[in-house]
């Protein structure tokens, strides 16, 4: 391991430190209510947003300082790792158990860790680095794809088992674009359409209550106190915002009625509060971000890095296009948390992460 | 290890994916914009709504009272204490207190306190006082768990009185009478309290509170007055039991001067504190076995207010309207000479007189008039012609409505003026063929009593606020003047004779001078006619106080005639309201017939002066005994009897009385009785004109000489 001493991009970095920055402003403001009537204190969620912050900092920067080229040997271990946790979050003892009607959680003691933000990250290493190698045999279907699509599927498989459809959701799609970007054929995932449309016709008729969650996301106001209630609630804050916002830490629907307002709906709050001047900033960083990102992916040195910084960048750009489009009541509400922005110790780590092994293959760039 | 170029496939899909990124969320920020600038109004408006707590303060609804100030609907709030048992920490402590205020006793509390349901009532109907004791406890301790849960109750406390006037009031709103047409001024404006909340209800620190006062209800003042609105209830309801009216009755007492309903009774009426029924025995009965259809139908007649919502053939009371229009057109007077044959052919139909076998000869107008005389009126309803006629019928108001304060009113149905051939014409004159309202002609009747002019109806005179002052006043409103003051002035004389002299003559009360006109109209046809038996009455007709019109329908008993059974009525509503209103009888010496002489007290006199005594008041006298003190008198002292009665002086002590068998008088004219009973030595009391109906004592009673009889005359021919 040797430490690198060539400059990162900056412009990346520093719309990191202000998008996180930002965020801890945001939960403070949109979880001091709850803090202060579920843990006595307004700056409960605040204080460790900001320990969360500082680690992500810390983590990102020292991954900035590994070189990514050790994750193309490790992929493989990375991967395993990841689903032994995802098979341990399953095992009672060692996982916390259901919580929400979901087990998702192990308890590290300091933190809660969740494998399935890990697995995310994991399986974009893990594809970078069996995909830059396999890259030719991508051509052939059979030989090609279908081995990686039986492998995303053990994960998909236990992401299933805990549920967690929205970590699902982001593992296929980004699958599919790291697929996609190394190489293969385009009517190849025409012809994967087919299965992936039956199987999510077969989740609907498993589990009905989806297809609920879906009517209520059409129609939210027809169920205002039940299925619609978030969405709902979400839509009065970002319309209650207007052009210019209520101002900083004036919500009112962060007064317990938007639940999980610090959390996968802080936008509504921060749109709530800094009105559309507020989300055009937010989605203007994130736009930075991706290009920067993507950029990266370009100009890396080679394929194993380009796919990487694709998957890392596209991972930040699903969950955001994702957030934005719930809380908009564009798509169904699934638990998807802004990154950066949202309350949590997971979620920063691993965007961190990945920002810090995204600053780390720009250092291997000359001119970018 | 090889190291893999980026190919430029690859550098053109990252591409791609840039701008699929930046395209989607540029699409998400257009979405944004849109819920944040054109959705943004409504929203921020729901989520207010949402954020806020709306209490409302409850408005008390007004009062209303009648114009002497009898409350005729009240509103008035309960309260009830209730508990939430799983709530409560300081059981022992709520049980004493609440024991102590609610006096109930303390071990019964107690256990209410401990019991495992949701929710268990401690005490109904509490009075504000001590629920107010308890609020202030449960501020002062924070005891949590008590809830007081108030209700506004609507009381009419004069149960079935007025009923289809004041109607009644639903869960929120008025949905008859008074209630219904005045409900946004009786119900006020609620009050409210609006706070900031979060989402578990708890209100959020340092935010404001809004306050809107609540705007109690306006008291109304309505023109009804409660004792004459029992008066024409007491005597409409005797006389829709007497004479079987199978679809009830009518009646309408209206000051002529200013329009004011001073009663208006129909039945049968309700109970307006049990407005749903069941409405009589025979209906409980059934009650649980009709659907609700049925139901609804019985609901919805007895709520129908038939003074104003349905329309009847009025029959002769509207020769007043023809006769007025004769007289105001100048085509008319009131020595106007008329023949009746019995009967009139217009257009080939042959129209007959009520008295066809005994025609009327020649008449005048104002005899016509008296004796309704159908062939008559045919030829001035001729004469005026159709226009004329049509003009002065829509003049009185009878094709529009009269615009009274309440819902529901319908409007007279006539034929069009077009299709009004000649055979119309004379059916109008007489007033058959139409129909009209009663309130359209009580209030038409009173335009020709006021001097001419159309007062529009009034049954509210006033809306005071809870304190009793006055926030406005309706005034009478002149609708128009109809026929001159001085044709107004004839038809009035016209009328007076009716009940003088005429087939009105059921409706004279001694002593004051009465106009008016009766009626009988039909509805139907062939096997299911029924009629319409009515009377209006106007008095005093030299200064008109009230017109009272009474409409019977579907009589069932001896006669259906308005001469025979509704005039009667109007009578007996007149003479109590007459003397209610304080307006005297005026006796008029010169009409001995109808005048009563005082019998003096002569008892103990010596016998000369005595008879002296009954001299000087116009008394005739015969003596039983030899004495020549008197020692006993029949009739006894201070009885009213006509003039020339014999009295029987009795001059010796202890002597027996004589004694007579009362005679049979009914059936004879007042003359024939006073004779038949004068030749037994008994003297006579009439009542009413026609023929003897009844009498007290009845015949065959042994009876001391000299004593009273009570003969009741009526007249029987209907017109």
């Amino acid at each position: 391991m040797k430490l690198k001493s060539k400059p990162f991009d900056t412009t990346l970095f520093i719309t990191i430190l202000m998008l996180a920055g930002l965020g801890i402003i945001m939960v403070l403001s949109a979880s001091s209510h709850l803090g202060k009537i579920s843990y006595g204190s307004p700056y409960f969620f605040f204080k460790r947003q900001i320990i969360w912050v500082a680690g992500g900092i810390f983590v990102m920067l020292i991954l900035s300082r590994i070189s990514y080229k050790i994750y193309k040997k490790l992929g493989i271990f990375i991967f395993i790792a990841a689903i032994i946790c995802l098979i341990l979050v399953l095992v009672p003892g060692v996982g916390r158990g259901e919580i929400r009607g979901a087990k998702r959680w192990i308890d590290l003691g300091f933190m809660d860790f969740q494998p399935s933000e890990f697995a995310k990250l994991a399986v974009i290493i893990f594809l970078s680095s069996s995909l830059s190698v396999n890259h030719k045999r991508l051509a052939k279907f059979w030989s090609g794809l279908v081995p990686y699509f039986c492998m995303i599927a053990i994960v998909l498989a236990l992401l299933y088992k805990e549920p967690h459809y929205s970590a699902m959701v982001l593992i296929v799609i980004i699958s599919f674009i790291l697929i996609f970007v190394a190489g293969a054929k385009i009517w190849h995932f025409i012809l994967c359409a087919v299965p992936l449309g039956i199987g999510a016709a077969a989740l609907i008729i498993m589990e009905p209550y989806r297809l609920q969650r879906i009517f209520g996301y059409l129609h939210p106001f027809d169920d205002v106190t039940g299925d619609g209630w978030q969405i709902v609630q979400s839509l009065y804050a970002i319309g209650t915002g207007g052009i210019f916002g209520l101002g900083l830490g004036q919500s009112r629907q962060k007064y317990l009625y938007l639940p999980d307002a610090h959390n996968d709906f802080i936008l509504s709050i921060w749109a709530e509060e800094m009105g559309l001047i507020g989300m055009i900033l937010i989605v203007a960083l994130f736009i930075v971000f991706i290009w920067r990102g993507l950029k990266i992916a370009t100009k890396a040195p080679d394929l194993f890095s380009s796919i990487l910084a694709t998957g890392l960048t596209m991972l930040v750009a699903i969950q955001v296009i994702f957030n934005i489009g719930i809380i908009t009541n564009c798509l169904p509400v699934t638990g998807m948390p802004v990154p950066f922005l949202s309350y949590g110790g997971t979620s920063m780590l691993l965007f961190m992460g990945a920002s810090g092994i995204l600053l780390n293959i720009s250092r291997d760039i000359e001119k970018l | 290890m090889a190291k893999e170029s980026v190919k430029i496939k690859t550098k053109h899909r990252i591409i791609f994916l840039l701008v699929i990124s930046c395209l989607a969320l540029i699409a998400l920020i257009f979405k944004t914009a849109w819920i944040q600038i054109v959705d943004s109004d409504w929203l921020q408006k729901k989520a207010y709504e949402s954020q806020t707590r709306d209490r409302t303060i409850s408005s008390k609804r007004g009062t209303i009272y009648s114009s002497d100030n009898t409350i005729l609907a009240k509103s008035y709030s309960v309260e009830t204490v209730k508990v939430i048992p799983a709530q409560v920490t300081n059981q022992a402590e709520m049980a004493t207190k609440l024991s102590e205020i609610l006096e109930l006793d303390y071990q019964e509390v107690y256990d209410k306190l401990g019991e495992k349901v949701s929710e268990v009532t401690i005490k109904d109907n509490v009075d504000k006082e001590k629920t107010d004791l308890i609020r202030q406890w449960i501020l002062d301790t924070k005891s949590k768990g008590i809830k007081i849960d108030e209700s506004v109750k609507r009381f009419y406390p004069n149960n079935n009185l007025a009923s289809h006037v004041i109607g009644f009031y639903g869960t929120d709103k008025g949905l008859y009478g008074i209630e219904k047409s005045y409900d946004d001024v009786l119900t006020g404006t609620p009050g409210r309290i609006i706070s900031e909340t979060d989402g578990r209800g708890n209100n959020i620190p340092f935010s404001s509170e809004s306050y809107y006062a609540a705007q109690d209800g306006r008291d109304l003042v309505l023109s009804i007055d409660s004792s004459i609105q029992y008066f024409a209830e007491k005597y409409l309801e005797k006389a829709v039991v007497d004479n079987k009216c199978n679809k009830g009755g009518v009646a309408i007492v209206m000051k002529p001067t200013t329009g004011d309903v001073l009663a208006m009774a129909v039945k049968p009426d309700f109970d307006l504190n049990t407005p749903f029924g069941p409405y009589n025995d025979e209906q409980e009965e059934i009650w649980d076995t009709i659907t609700s259809e049925e139901k609804r139908n019985i609901r919805e007649s007895m709520w129908r207010n038939n003074a104003i919502s349905d329309t009847y053939e009025p029959g002769s009371t509207f020769k007043v309207i023809t006769a007025s229009a004769a007289i105001d057109s100048g085509k008319f007077t009131t020595d106007s000479k008329m023949v009746c044959t019995g009967s009139i052919t217009i257009a080939g139909s042959t129209m007959k007189c009520w008295r066809y076998y005994r025609p009327h000869g020649t008449q005048t107008f104002t005899e016509a008039l008296m004796n309704s005389c159908n062939p008559a009126f045919i030829s001035v309803g001729l004469a005026i012609g159709k226009e004329t006629l049509r003009k002065y019928i829509d003049a009185f108001g009878f094709t529009e409505k009269t615009g009274i304060d309440l819902p529901g009113e319908a409007s007279g149905v006539f034929h069009a003026i077009q299709a009004m051939r000649d055979t119309e014409v004379a059916t109008t004159a007489f007033g058959q063929r139409f129909n009209i309202t009663p309130i359209e002609l009580v209030t038409a009747i009173s335009a020709v009593a006021n001097d001419g002019k159309l007062m529009k109806p009034r049954i509210v005179k006033e809306i005071r606020d809870a304190e009793g002052n006055t926030i406005s006043e309706i005034k009478p409103e002149v609708v128009r003047q109809v026929i001159s003051k001085e044709a107004a002035e004839t038809v009035k004389t016209m009328m007076e004779r009716v009940v003088d002299k005429g087939t009105g003559g059921n409706a004279y009360i001694k002593g004051y001078r009465i106009g008016g006109k009766t009626g009988t109209g039909e509805q139907g046809i062939g096997a299911s006619t029924w009629y319409v038996a009515s009377f209006v009455g106007v008095a005093p007709i030299e200064k008109p106080e009230v017109v009272v019109l009474v409409a019977l329908f579907d009589p069932k008993g001896d006669s259906h005639g308005g001469g025979a059974i509704a005039a009667p009525v109007v009578k007996n509503i007149l003479a109590d309201t007459l003397s209610y209103l304080q307006i005297n009888p005026y006796i008029d010496p010169n009409d001995p017939g109808k005048t009563t002489i005082s019998v003096p007290n002569v008892r103990g006199m010596d016998l000369e002066e005595a008879i002296k005594t009954l001299k000087n008041v116009g008394l005739s006298y015969s003596t039983q005994g030899k004495g020549n003190k008197v020692a006993d008198q029949i009739p006894k002292a201070n009885i009213e009897v006509i003039a020339n009665s014999k009295i029987i002086l009795y001059t010796e002590e202890g002597v027996e009385k004589l004694k007579v068998t009362v005679p049979s008088v009914v059936g004879q004219s007042p003359n024939n009785a006073a004779e038949i009973l004068k030749n037994v030595g008994l003297n006579i009391n009439a009542d009413g004109l026609g023929v003897a109906d009844s009498q007290e004592p009845a015949a065959g009673t042994q009876v001391d000489k000299g004593s009273i009889v009570n003969v009741k005359f009526r007249i029987k021919e209907v017109d």
